[in-house]
């Protein structure tokens, strides 16, 4: 098939490092204002490994995102990519944002979107262009980047939006509540399609999400957040491996056993 | 080719829908005036024909030249200074913060009020002319820089950080054509602002331009050359603003099209829906 | 679709947060921190710029490369400037400027928003005026200016004549705007209910367009000062702009600038308490637009 063998390169990108946050608090405010919203979180994304993050709104989730993509610096405690803490975005480390018909610019055509980040790098026209088009390939939106963003469906947009994290060549996958916005079928194709990136290009993957039924679907483990402010209350590990099914996984026994315990835990 | 047939009276109906009031209107003025002996309602077949001897056998073309030619080069340079200028401050929050009260100020300022001014200072050429219409076509394009830089989403920002998008190209491909519709906005207003000045500035005193003209023709008793002259800055006042907004059509399509996708999408299918069950 | 409407400019919408506040973070905006001393280094770099401006000012001056007609010492323009705010001649030409103004101002209130409402529900009517309004709303009413005050000399009726065939557009623009556009689910919403013409009036449309107009008039009122110094500049009628052009022409240059400032205070509260009625005024709709997710 010739989609498979279009992504001989993307392939050879294997996630290495792993990503993990040490004993991370996050306050907003100084002084006596301060509001703490994250408090001694540990959590680890081993290579290869898709991670959720689960809790009630107003629970921090974003916050630690933004943390691990290395958008906001923790207030104390470490991120670290491998050995290297890291203070900024790297290029290992590639976000999906929750609104993607924000960050997808509408004044460029889909491909070209892709291929932005990649301009940033001094990659020349020719070249990226080539891997945005493998990368929409991968994603299963062959033939759509002469459109705009904005003339695409909203599952479609979101795609767009996970090719341009791949494009970008990066090991590690950060997606906040990445479907919260699309219709039930759509938001089904693009959990599978995760799950399927993950498989085949080996990139490890972190899921904000609200959603206990796709945590628990997605995720080898799921790390549960609770309180205020925030703390990891649990980390459940989910024993379905690579290969899942929407009908036969949800139905599993296991699957209603993890997803009991996670209501339990963020319902107290 | 039938739909196209088919299609042509209703466009002819709403052509002359459009064009009626204003064709009732000019006839109204050319009849009702042309006996008339009043000295500043001139029958509007002599204001024509001062309007066609002016240019003719008068400075008119001259005039319009240099008004022309003035406010286009004010507002270029209004223009590029305060898309550079606007861009600067809206990227520094803390800037922006600082120079806020002396910008609102500025902007408050009739631009009017400086004309005698600078023209009293500067002379009654050509060159103050194009300074006074610059400087005050500035501000209407550097606010508006200044407010599209900081609406631009924080989506989008945090977009531009986690890809590392180095500055210039983030100026160059996020911020400045996402302020573009903005900053449009702001070109638009110191067009009118810009002819205003121009022709302000004509009138306070000058050697040319089709200010100057109204007034040598006002202060002369040429009651109709003066109406010719209004007519004509009209007519260029609507011309410029005619020709700005289908340039502004043209560089914001992805605009207009995006967001007429968004919000007016809706309003279309009611329309078609209503005229379905006629 | 017919020309002017393809042809007319995108209208304002009333923005909630002018001037078009910054897209923020709710969060940043809660956490905002020991918000005093934050304000007082701020007001600290405020001063400073003042002073900084009064410096290169003053450079400017002492190089002796603009003729002090251009830049005279700003020392000159803070005397007069303070003598002005004792001087009942120029309280005078403040009323004169600001009567003439509200005189327009109002006029066009009362002209442009019933003619803007009868044009915005009535389709037809709208699309045969559509274009004398485009032609009347880029005329650059200035240009009236020498055959006016030919027919009415330079007088208080002329300013605000010409006051309001400037400033009557923006309120016809934006009332008939905000008629039009009414929300395709409220419509229907109305149409399902068989809410009747009186009603719908009354209760959906008026409502609708209010903010519209309001905006409409809030543009309209400081246009109308500056078109009114405008106007007061060329004819020398009195007022702020007749006292500053004649101060120029008399070798007062420090005192036309003072006048400047002025007038361009007297804008900036004008566009405060505008600004802040219209909140008053219209705070439901603020709530609405701004304040939800």
């Amino acid at each position: 098939m010739t989609t498979v063998q279009n992504l001989d390169r993307l392939e050879e990108r294997q996630a290495r490092h792993t990503l993990s946050v040490q004993s991370l608090s996050k306050s907003y405010g100084e002084g006596a204002d301060a509001v703490e919203v994250l408090h001694e979180l540990d959590v680890r994304v081993e290579p290869n490994e898709v991670v959720c993050i689960v809790g009630p709104s107003g629970a921090g989730k974003t916050t630690l995102l933004r943390c691990l993509a290395g958008l906001l610096p923790p207030s104390s405690g470490k991120v670290m990519l491998g050995d290297q803490e890291m203070t900024e975005p790297l290029s290992e480390v590639g976000v999906v944002f929750q609104d993607y018909s924000r960050s997808l610019l509408p004044w460029m055509r889909t491909k070209e979107n892709v291929a932005f980040p990649l301009q940033g790098r001094g990659m020349g026209r020719s070249q990226r262009m080539a891997l945005a088009e493998q990368c929409l390939d991968a994603v299963g939106l062959p033939a759509v980047g002469r459109k705009y963003p904005w003339q695409l469906s909203g599952g479609m947009q979101q795609r767009a939006a996970i090719a341009r994290a791949l494009a970008y060549q990066s090991e590690i996958l950060l997606m906040d509540e990445p479907f919260a916005s699309v219709d039930a079928q759509t938001r089904f194709d693009l959990e599978d399609l995760v799950l399927d990136l993950r498989k085949r290009l080996g990139i490890s993957i972190v899921v904000v999400t609200h959603d206990i039924d796709e945590a628990v679907y997605l995720a080898d483990r799921v790390v549960v957040l609770s309180g205020h402010p925030a703390t990891v209350v649990d980390v459940v590990d989910v024993p379905f491996g690579m290969d899942r099914d929407q009908i036969d996984t949800k139905a599993d026994a296991r699957f209603t056993e993890a997803r009991r315990r996670i209501l339990n835990e963020i319902r107290h | 080719m039938s739909t196209i047939l088919a299609e042509a009276p209703k466009q002819l109906g709403r052509l002359l829908e459009q064009v009626w009031l204003v064709a009732v209107l000019a006839a109204a003025w050319w009849f009702l005036s042309a006996n008339s002996t009043s000295v500043y309602f001139p029958p509007l077949s002599k204001i024509m024909q001062s309007l066609v001897s002016g240019f003719t056998t008068g400075t008119m073309m001259r005039d319009v030249v240099f008004s022309l030619s003035n406010i286009l080069i004010g507002i270029a340079v209004a223009t590029v200074l305060g898309v550079a200028v606007g861009i600067l401050i809206g990227e520094l929050e803390r800037l922006r913060q600082v120079l806020d009260p002396f910008l609102q100020f500025v902007r408050s300022v009739p631009q009017s009020a400086l004309i005698p001014i600078v023209i009293g200072a500067l002379g009654i050429g050509q060159a103050p002319k194009i300074y006074m219409i610059a400087f005050a076509c500035f501000w209407p394009v550097l606010l508006n820089t200044i407010d599209g830089v900081r609406s631009i989403a924080p989506e989008v920002r945090d977009m531009a950080k986690s890809y590392r998008i180095p500055t210039t190209l983030r100026i160059r491909r996020i911020v400045l054509p996402a302020a573009l519709p903005q900053i449009v906005a702001g070109v638009r207003v110191s067009l009118a602002v810009g002819v205003v000045i121009m022709v302000v500035s004509e009138i306070f005193s000058a050697v040319a331009g089709i200010g100057h003209y109204i007034n040598m023709a006002g202060s002369s008793f040429d009651i109709s050359g003066a109406w010719a002259g209004t007519l004509l800055v009209g007519a260029l006042g609507y011309l410029l603003s005619v020709s700005f907004i289908l340039f502004e059509k043209g560089t914001l399509r992805w605009y207009f099209d995006s967001a007429a996708l968004a919000s007016h999408g809706r309003i279309k299918t009611t329309r078609s829906r209503r005229k379905a069950k006629k | 679709m017919a020309i002017s409407e393809k042809l007319s400019p995108p209208k304002v919408v009333p923005d909630p947060k002018r001037p078009s506040g910054p897209a923020r973070r709710p969060d940043q905006k809660r956490f905002a921190g020991p918000a005093r001393r934050r304000k007082i280094a701020l007001v600290m770099w405020q001063l400073a710029t003042a002073v900084l401006i009064l410096l290169v000012w003053t450079l400017v001056y002492a190089s002796g490369y603009f003729s002090p007609d251009l830049v005279p010492p700003f020392w000159d323009v803070a005397v007069r400037f303070v003598g002005l705010a004792v001087d009942p001649v120029f309280w005078a030409a403040l009323a004169a400027t600001m009567s003439s103004a509200l005189v327009g101002l109002a006029l066009s209130i009362v002209v442009g928003v019933p003619v803007g409402m009868f044009l915005g529900i009535t389709p037809a009517f709208y699309r045969s005026t559509q274009f004398l309004i485009d032609l009347g709303r880029s005329f650059p009413v200035i240009a009236l200016l020498p055959v006016m005050v030919l027919m009415l000399g330079a007088t208080r009726e002329m300013e605000v004549v010409v006051v309001f065939s400037g400033v009557v557009w923006p309120i016809l623009l934006q009332t008939i705007y905000g008629a039009r556009r009414i929300d395709p689910v409220i419509a229907d919403t109305v149409r399902s209910y068989r809410i009747p013409m009186g009603l719908k009036f009354f209760k959906v449309v008026l409502p609708n367009a209010a903010p519209f107009a309001v905006t409409g008039i809030r543009i309209a009122a400081s246009a109308s000062i500056l078109i009114a110094v405008g106007v007061e500049v060329l004819s020398l009628t009195p007022g702020m702009g007749g006292n500053l052009a004649r101060a120029q022409t008399d070798g007062a240059p420090a005192l036309a600038l003072a006048y400047v400032i002025y007038s361009g205070l007297v804008g900036l509260v004008l566009n405060k308490i505008l600004w802040l009625a219209e909140g008053r005024f219209l705070g439901w709709n603020r709530r609405v637009t701004g304040g939800g997710q």
